[in-house]
Protein backbone atom coordinates (compact mmCIF):
# COMPACT_ATOMS: atom_id res chain seq x y z
CA UNK A 1 0.00 0.00 0.00
CA UNK A 2 2.17 3.12 -1.38
CA UNK A 3 0.01 5.59 -0.04
CA UNK A 4 0.20 4.45 3.73
CA UNK A 5 3.50 3.35 3.66
CA UNK A 6 4.73 6.98 2.32
CA UNK A 7 2.25 8.43 5.41
CA UNK A 8 4.81 6.16 7.41
CA UNK A 9 8.04 7.52 6.18
CA UNK A 10 7.11 10.82 5.88
CA UNK A 11 5.74 11.22 9.76
CA UNK A 12 8.82 9.50 11.15
CA UNK A 13 10.64 11.80 9.12
CA UNK A 14 9.36 15.28 10.37
CA UNK A 15 9.90 14.34 14.54
CA UNK A 16 12.49 17.31 14.45
CA UNK A 17 9.68 19.53 13.91
CA UNK A 18 8.06 19.04 17.24
CA UNK A 19 8.73 21.57 19.94
CA UNK A 20 10.96 20.14 22.47
CA UNK A 21 10.40 21.87 26.04
CA UNK A 22 11.18 22.36 29.90
CA UNK A 23 10.02 21.39 33.19
CA UNK A 24 8.60 23.70 35.59
CA UNK A 25 9.10 23.55 39.26
CA UNK A 26 5.46 24.16 39.57
CA UNK A 27 5.11 21.10 38.02
CA UNK A 28 7.71 19.01 40.05
CA UNK A 29 5.75 20.24 43.03
CA UNK A 30 2.48 18.62 41.53
CA UNK A 31 4.06 15.67 41.01
CA UNK A 32 4.99 15.43 44.33
CA UNK A 33 1.53 16.48 45.93
CA UNK A 34 -0.03 13.65 44.18
CA UNK A 35 2.70 11.42 45.62
CA UNK A 36 2.50 12.75 48.69
CA UNK A 37 -1.18 12.39 49.29
CA UNK A 38 -1.30 9.00 47.51
CA UNK A 39 1.04 7.25 49.84
CA UNK A 40 -0.84 9.91 52.90
CA UNK A 41 -4.38 8.26 51.57
CA UNK A 42 -6.54 6.25 54.08
CA UNK A 43 -6.90 2.69 52.56
CA UNK A 44 -10.46 1.72 53.33
CA UNK A 45 -9.44 -1.89 55.48
CA UNK A 46 -7.54 0.72 57.64
CA UNK B 1 -13.80 5.91 10.88
CA UNK B 2 -16.32 3.47 12.25
CA UNK B 3 -15.35 1.57 15.61
CA UNK B 4 -14.42 -1.73 15.37
CA UNK B 5 -13.90 -3.19 18.62
CA UNK B 6 -16.03 -0.96 21.36
CA UNK B 7 -15.62 -3.09 24.48
CA UNK B 8 -14.44 -6.51 22.75
CA UNK B 9 -13.53 -8.30 26.06
CA UNK B 10 -16.12 -10.84 26.55
CA UNK B 11 -17.85 -11.58 30.05
CA UNK B 12 -16.33 -14.73 30.97
CA UNK B 13 -12.13 -13.37 30.25
CA UNK B 14 -12.87 -10.10 32.06
CA UNK B 15 -14.16 -11.88 35.12
CA UNK B 16 -11.18 -14.11 34.94
CA UNK B 17 -9.01 -10.55 34.57
CA UNK B 18 -10.71 -9.12 37.37
CA UNK B 19 -9.93 -12.56 39.66
CA UNK B 20 -6.61 -12.26 38.80
CA UNK B 21 -6.56 -8.56 39.02
CA UNK B 22 -8.01 -8.98 42.93
CA UNK B 23 -5.41 -11.98 43.73
CA UNK B 24 -2.78 -9.10 42.93
CA UNK B 25 -3.94 -6.44 44.63
CA UNK B 26 -4.07 -9.79 47.89
CA UNK B 27 -1.14 -10.46 47.11
CA UNK B 28 0.93 -7.36 46.85
CA UNK B 29 -0.97 -5.35 49.53
CA UNK B 30 -1.39 -2.65 46.70
CA UNK B 31 -4.45 -0.80 45.74
CA UNK B 32 -4.85 -0.36 41.78
CA UNK B 33 -5.51 3.38 40.19
CA UNK B 34 -6.04 2.82 37.02
CA UNK B 35 -6.00 -1.05 35.59
CA UNK B 36 -6.75 -0.69 31.67
CA UNK B 37 -6.49 -2.94 28.81
CA UNK B 38 -3.20 -2.13 26.13
CA UNK B 39 -2.16 -3.83 22.96
CA UNK B 40 -4.43 -4.45 19.60
CA UNK B 41 -7.88 -4.72 21.52
CA UNK B 42 -7.69 -1.13 23.29
CA UNK B 43 -5.48 -0.02 20.13
CA UNK B 44 -9.11 -0.49 17.65
CA UNK B 45 -7.51 -3.39 15.30
CA UNK B 46 -8.20 -7.10 17.73
CA UNK B 47 -8.34 -10.15 15.99
CA UNK B 48 -10.31 -13.08 17.46
CA UNK B 49 -7.16 -14.36 18.98
CA UNK B 50 -5.57 -11.40 20.26
CA UNK B 51 -3.80 -11.40 23.96
CA UNK B 52 -4.97 -9.90 26.83
CA UNK B 53 -2.74 -7.24 27.50
CA UNK B 54 -3.60 -5.77 31.04
CA UNK B 55 -1.56 -2.86 32.70
CA UNK B 56 -1.56 -1.25 35.88
CA UNK B 57 -1.03 1.77 37.80
CA UNK B 58 -0.57 0.70 41.52
CA UNK B 59 0.38 2.47 44.86
CA UNK B 60 1.39 0.27 48.31
CA UNK B 61 0.91 1.40 51.68
CA UNK B 62 3.16 4.17 53.07
CA UNK B 63 6.03 1.87 55.12
CA UNK B 64 6.67 -0.11 51.87
CA UNK B 65 8.03 3.57 50.78
CA UNK B 66 9.87 4.15 54.15
CA UNK B 67 11.59 0.58 53.42
CA UNK B 68 15.47 0.83 53.70
CA UNK B 69 15.50 -1.96 51.13
CA UNK B 70 13.22 -0.49 48.25
CA UNK B 71 11.03 -2.68 46.24
CA UNK B 72 10.59 -3.71 42.85
CA UNK B 73 8.46 -0.77 41.06
CA UNK B 74 7.35 -3.36 38.66
CA UNK B 75 4.16 -6.19 39.13
CA UNK B 76 4.18 -9.13 36.83
CA UNK B 77 2.51 -12.12 36.55
CA UNK B 78 3.12 -14.79 33.78
CA UNK B 79 1.15 -15.33 30.75
CA UNK B 80 -1.49 -18.03 30.88
CA UNK B 81 -4.66 -18.56 29.08
CA UNK B 82 -3.27 -15.64 26.61
CA UNK B 83 -3.84 -13.01 29.15
CA UNK B 84 -0.93 -11.06 30.64
CA UNK B 85 -0.68 -8.50 33.63
CA UNK B 86 1.64 -6.52 34.65
CA UNK B 87 1.95 -2.58 35.64
CA UNK B 88 4.26 0.26 37.59
CA UNK B 89 4.29 1.47 40.69
CA UNK B 90 3.00 5.23 40.82
CA UNK B 91 6.45 6.88 41.71
CA UNK B 92 7.47 5.21 38.55
CA UNK B 93 4.75 6.33 36.74
CA UNK B 94 4.96 10.01 37.67
CA UNK B 95 9.00 9.91 37.43
CA UNK B 96 8.70 8.42 33.71
CA UNK B 97 6.20 11.74 32.85
CA UNK B 98 9.09 14.14 33.47
CA UNK B 99 10.42 12.03 30.11
CA UNK B 100 7.12 12.55 28.52
CA UNK B 101 7.01 8.57 28.45
CA UNK B 102 4.29 7.24 25.96
CA UNK B 103 3.37 4.26 27.64
CA UNK B 104 2.21 5.66 30.71
CA UNK B 105 0.30 8.73 28.58
CA UNK B 106 -1.26 5.79 26.35
CA UNK B 107 -2.27 3.89 29.13
CA UNK B 108 -4.17 6.82 30.95
CA UNK B 109 -6.03 6.99 27.36
CA UNK B 110 -7.17 3.37 26.61
CA UNK B 111 -10.91 3.16 25.76
CA UNK B 112 -10.94 -0.62 28.08
CA UNK B 113 -10.91 -0.20 32.03
CA UNK B 114 -11.05 -3.09 34.05
CA UNK B 115 -11.53 -1.03 37.65
CA UNK B 116 -13.08 2.33 38.21
CA UNK B 117 -10.35 5.08 37.64
CA UNK B 118 -8.60 6.47 41.05
CA UNK B 119 -9.84 9.98 41.25
CA UNK B 120 -5.86 11.19 41.36
CA UNK B 121 -6.09 10.07 37.89
CA UNK B 122 -7.43 13.44 36.70
CA UNK B 123 -4.78 15.10 38.08
CA UNK B 124 -2.05 12.53 36.60
CA UNK B 125 -3.29 13.30 33.27
CA UNK B 126 -3.41 16.94 33.53
CA UNK B 127 0.11 17.03 34.88
CA UNK B 128 0.43 15.06 31.65
CA UNK B 129 -0.68 17.17 29.64
CA UNK B 130 1.25 19.70 31.12
CA UNK B 131 4.78 18.16 31.19
CA UNK B 132 4.77 16.88 27.23
CA UNK B 133 7.55 17.44 25.58
CA UNK B 134 5.68 16.39 21.85
CA UNK B 135 9.36 15.97 20.41
CA UNK B 136 10.49 13.47 23.03
CA UNK B 137 7.35 11.64 22.98
CA UNK B 138 7.91 11.60 18.68
CA UNK B 139 10.94 10.28 19.11
CA UNK B 140 9.55 7.16 21.19
CA UNK B 141 6.72 6.61 18.60
CA UNK B 142 9.29 7.00 15.32
CA UNK B 143 11.54 4.72 16.90
CA UNK B 144 8.58 2.25 17.01
CA UNK B 145 7.27 2.57 13.63
CA UNK B 146 11.01 2.37 12.21
CA UNK B 147 11.65 -1.07 14.00
CA UNK B 148 7.98 -2.13 12.83
CA UNK B 149 9.16 -1.30 8.88
CA UNK B 150 12.44 -1.76 9.17
CA UNK B 151 12.40 -4.90 7.33
CA UNK B 152 9.70 -4.30 4.84
CA UNK B 153 9.17 -0.30 4.09
CA UNK B 154 12.13 -0.32 1.77
CA UNK B 155 11.26 -3.91 -0.15
CA UNK B 156 8.80 -5.83 -1.55
CA UNK B 157 8.54 -8.64 1.17
CA UNK B 158 5.00 -9.14 1.97
CA UNK B 159 3.73 -7.68 5.04
CA UNK B 160 1.73 -9.33 7.76
CA UNK B 161 -1.20 -6.82 8.74
CA UNK B 162 -0.15 -6.97 12.29
CA UNK B 163 3.32 -5.36 12.08
CA UNK B 164 1.63 -2.65 9.45
CA UNK B 165 -0.01 -1.42 12.19
CA UNK B 166 2.77 -1.54 14.70
CA UNK B 167 4.17 1.05 12.24
CA UNK B 168 1.35 2.72 11.03
CA UNK B 169 -0.02 3.80 14.45
CA UNK B 170 2.97 5.42 15.76
CA UNK B 171 3.26 7.43 12.65
CA UNK B 172 -0.37 8.34 13.18
CA UNK B 173 0.54 9.58 17.23
CA UNK B 174 3.44 11.69 15.19
CA UNK B 175 0.67 13.03 12.70
CA UNK B 176 -1.64 13.55 16.05
CA UNK B 177 0.86 15.80 17.57
CA UNK B 178 2.00 17.20 14.84
CA UNK B 179 -1.28 18.84 13.82
CA UNK B 180 -2.45 19.52 17.34
CA UNK B 181 0.38 19.59 20.24
CA UNK B 182 -1.74 17.33 22.82
CA UNK B 183 -0.78 13.82 23.83
CA UNK B 184 -2.01 11.38 21.06
CA UNK B 185 -5.31 9.35 21.95
CA UNK B 186 -4.09 5.74 21.79
CA UNK B 187 -7.05 4.13 19.96
CA UNK B 188 -6.55 3.79 15.92
CA UNK B 189 -9.93 4.91 15.15
CA UNK B 190 -9.75 7.77 17.42
CA UNK B 191 -6.25 8.68 15.61
CA UNK B 192 -7.78 8.44 12.42
CA UNK B 193 -10.72 10.55 13.21
CA UNK B 194 -8.13 13.63 14.26
CA UNK B 195 -5.15 13.47 11.84
CA UNK B 196 -6.96 14.41 8.96
CA UNK B 197 -6.29 11.83 6.28
CA UNK B 198 -7.62 11.85 3.00
CA UNK B 199 -11.01 9.42 2.24
CA UNK B 200 -8.67 7.42 0.57
CA UNK B 201 -6.13 6.84 2.92
CA UNK B 202 -8.66 6.53 5.65
CA UNK B 203 -10.46 4.02 3.03
CA UNK B 204 -7.23 1.75 3.20
CA UNK B 205 -6.87 1.89 6.96
CA UNK B 206 -10.38 0.74 7.01
CA UNK B 207 -9.72 -2.68 4.82
CA UNK B 208 -6.55 -2.90 6.94
CA UNK B 209 -8.45 -3.01 10.71
CA UNK B 210 -11.14 -5.41 8.34
CA UNK B 211 -8.25 -8.23 7.18
CA UNK B 212 -6.93 -7.84 10.94
CA UNK B 213 -10.36 -8.78 12.51
CA UNK B 214 -9.83 -12.58 11.33
CA UNK B 215 -8.15 -15.44 13.43
CA UNK B 216 -3.76 -14.23 13.48
CA UNK B 217 -3.09 -17.86 12.12
CA UNK B 218 -5.16 -17.33 9.10
CA UNK B 219 -4.00 -13.99 8.59
CA UNK B 220 -0.26 -15.21 8.00
CA UNK B 221 -1.69 -17.97 6.06
CA UNK B 222 -3.69 -16.02 3.35
CA UNK B 223 -2.20 -14.40 0.62
CA UNK B 224 -4.64 -11.44 0.63
CA UNK B 225 -3.70 -8.08 -1.96
CA UNK B 226 -4.25 -6.13 1.33
CA UNK B 227 -1.53 -7.31 3.02
CA UNK B 228 0.82 -7.09 -0.06
CA UNK B 229 2.59 -4.23 -0.92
Amino acid sequence: MPAVDALIRDEVSRVGDLPAGTVSDADVAEAQAIFRDLVNMEWCDD
Amino acid sequence: MQQVNGDSIGPDVRAEIERRLAAIEAQEDVRFLLAIESGSRAWGFPSPDSDYDIRFIHVHRRDWYLSLMPGRDVIERPIVDEIDLNGWDIRKALNLLFKSNAVVSEWMESPIHYRPVHPVMARVSALADRLLVPRAMAWHYAKLATNAAKDWLDSDAPVPVKKYFYALRPALCIRHMRLHGGRPPMNLQQLVATTELTPSLTGMIEDLVAAKAVPEKRAMARACPLWMR
